[in-house]
């Protein structure tokens, strides 16, 4: 498994793969998955994609990512190694200092991926302890886990419905909103942060005002992105925004009965403390 | 030939067949908020050989790689892709976005884009990898320089 800078996500994903006993490992020299030097150099991506593939199919695992950045970046590099022999050959050379070698024969699977093939809703609805019954969430998917097509995790990536057959499982419903599939605006943030927290603020402000309980994510970036900023957005669009958001790992694992702070929420930096009182929960 | 130094770095891409339609522009976040951003007026000049131009404007480091504009295109034009084989160019030049010189320069330090500085919690405690439970990630920093040394990345990493 791919770990993640948000230490909250792979807090609760950890424990989700645990209690419904998915093997896994986390292999202290896998790096980066390179999709920050694709803007720069493909061949240093697809060197560090290859590279992150190579281990995994060392030790002859499926790879899990907790990030849409990395679900793209490897399954995007896999195919473009596998169809272009010239940087098949290029990586491979680099790679064998380290008697490292790249043939693709793993999948690159995203966690949600995971929780609905392999998990399951039904074992999950088996375990729940808390319903999340009145709770009206809104879903972000992200951008690299719905595009293109034919990486995506969602059969119909136009009009998902894996995310929210998992939260309808858990008792929450999740209604469509017209800004649902607005990107989080990321990589906007290097050129232009005001620009980026202007979009983001419309979809906050959207989802504030359609009295959505929280805004459920599934990348660290999105998640990111909407949450560390709010009291900066709040200025900029000069309403107050106050959004609790959640990744789907820490919802899915509070349906479970799994105390808040197992789950990393006091390491969330919106309001979550707002969502939690609706299910039971007086403090962290 | 027009856009043959684009296609020598991504193959897939077509400027050469947009006929208009502005479906990209419909998608594009970025041309939500700036009135002259439009994916299809950046393919069209980078086709025509504007690369300079564009690569000085540093209108290339705007969009987001949110992809809608390579999915919705009819024509399998590719807008995103032909950005990245901008960058791409502007990073041969020098020329590369200073938050992408950062981004790569921690890659070589940490192996990857963020430095591990902990995470303060709700209850103001600053709280580590190891205080967590995870396992901290172990990765050599004369390794990364060497696989970007060897994939000939473009930029100065320094020591």
């Amino acid at each position: 498994m791919v770990w993640s800078s948000q230490y909250q996500y792979e807090i609760s994903a950890r424990k989700i793969l645990d209690t419904f006993g998915v093997d896994y490992k986390t292999f202290p020299e896998q790096q980066c998955c390179g999709k920050p030097l694709m803007c720069v150099n493909i061949d240093t991506w697809l060197t560090l994609a290859a590279r992150v593939i190579a281990i995994a199919e060392r030790e002859k695992k499926d790879i899990i990512t907790l990030c849409n950045g990395c679900y793209l970046s490897l399954n995007e590099a896999r195919k473009i190694l596998l169809e272009t022999p010239e940087k098949l050959e290029l990586v491979n050379n680099i790679l064998s200092k380290e008697n490292l070698k790249f043939t693709g024969n793993i999948r690159i699977r995203h966690i949600v991926s995971v929780i609905w093939e392999d998990i399951g809703v039904d074992r999950i609805s088996d375990r729940i302890k808390i319903r999340l019954d009145n709770l009206k969430l809104a879903v972000h998917y992200g951008c690299h886990v719905l595009r293109p097509k034919e990486f995506a995790i969602d059969s119909n990536p136009e009009r998902p419905h894996i995310v929210e057959d998992i939260i309808q499982t858990l008792g929450a419903e999740s209604p469509y909103y017209p800004e649902k599939f607005d990107c989080c605006m990321i990589l906007l943030s290097n050129a232009d942060v005001k620009g980026a927290d202007i979009i983001r603020g419309k979809k906050l402000l959207a989802i504030q005002r359609r009295k959505f309980d929280a805004l459920v994510t599934i990348c660290p970036l999105c998640q990111q992105s909407y949450e560390t900023r709010q009291k900066r957005i709040s200025k900029l669009i000069k309403e107050k925004i106050s959004v609790p958001v959640i990744y789907l790992t820490q919802l899915i694992g509070l349906a479970l009965g799994i105390p808040p702070k197992e789950l990393g929420l006091h390491l969330n930096t919106s309001p979550v403390e707002v969502i939690l009182k609706k299910i039971g929960y007086e403090h962290i | 030939m027009l856009g043959t130094e684009l296609k020598k770095l991504i193959s897939w891409i077509q400027p050469e067949v947009c006929f208009g339609c502005n479906k990209c522009v419909s998608g594009c976040p970025v041309a939500e908020i700036h009135n002259e951003y439009r994916p299809n007026r950046i393919v069209r000049l980078a086709y025509l050989g504007f690369v300079d131009e564009l690569i000085e404007s540093g209108v290339i480091w705007y969009c987001t790689q949110c992809l809608k504009c390579s999915e919705r295109c009819p024509m399998e034009v590719y807008p995103a892709s032909v950005i990245v084989a901008l960058r791409n160019i502007a990073s041969k030049r020098g020329m590369t976005h200073e938050a992408w010189v950062k981004m790569a320069k921690n890659v070589s330090i940490y192996g990857k884009i963020l430095p591990d500085m902990g995470v303060m919690s709700k209850d103001r405690k600053l709280l580590k990898r190891e205080d967590l439970g995870l396992v901290a990630p172990a990765i050599s920093r004369d390794l990364i320089r060497r696989l970007f040394k060897e994939s000939k990345l473009p930029i100065d990493i320094g020591e």
